[in-house]
């Protein structure tokens, strides 16, 4: 299922942004809010930042991932192609999950506190560095 | 850096969420973000959505 509503899709860095206290995330998530949408993580990318986060890490990316108004967003079997070009242009399949779920969504963005990382997507307005 | 300030509108449980990694959002913040979506908006059309949307399959 394609969450049309999802605004915002926050890759490792912008969540691990959020762990540290980002303003500008928190800012972005509230607004996407106010305007009655929805933010989303790629499940790829929040298999990642479990992994590598300690207990208090992980309770906050559970108050991040387990919002009502946040969608965790599934990695599609038809999409692999596409993952795997976008992996090796942006090297890390968890920058291509969520490059590929903004992309699906009408009005979907990527916000990143890495946008050097996303190369000549940079360039675009699909990547919102906080 | 924290930000103090009158509270934004969101949820209760969002401004839980929130605060539980010290974020303060403020009017101001809000307006920053606005800008920044708009921006976004502004500078990312369709055409250029649908051409990336092809990157990877048969038709790129």
């Amino acid at each position: 299922m394609r969450d049309t509503d999802v605004r915002l899709v926050l890759d490792e860095s912008a969540i691990a942004a959020y762990l540290f206290g980002s303003i500008g995330v928190g800012e972005t998530i509230a607004e996407v809010l106010d305007e009655g949408r929805r933010y989303g993580i790629s499940v790829a990318v929040l298999a990642q930042v479990v992994a590598a986060a300690d207990k208090v890490g992980r309770d906050l990316v559970r108050l991040l991932s387990g919002n009502a108004r946040c969608a965790v967003l599934d990695v599609l079997a038809g999409d692999t192609d596409r993952l795997a070009e976008w992996t090796r242009r942006l090297g890390s399949l968890g920058r291509a999950a969520s490059v590929v779920a903004a992309l699906d969504r009408s009005a979907g963005y990527l916000l990143t506190a890495e946008p050097d990382r996303y190369g000549e997507l940079n360039d675009t307005g699909l990547i919102i560095a906080v | 850096m924290r930000v103090m300030g009158q509270p934004a509108q969101h949820t209760d449980e969002t401004a839980r969420m929130l605060a539980a990694a010290g974020i303060a959002v403020t009017p101001e913040g809000k307006a920053r973000a606005r800008a920044r979506l708009d921006a976004a908006a502004e500078k990312f059309d369709d055409e250029q959505r649908v051409a990336l949307r092809r990157v990877g399959t048969a038709a790129a």
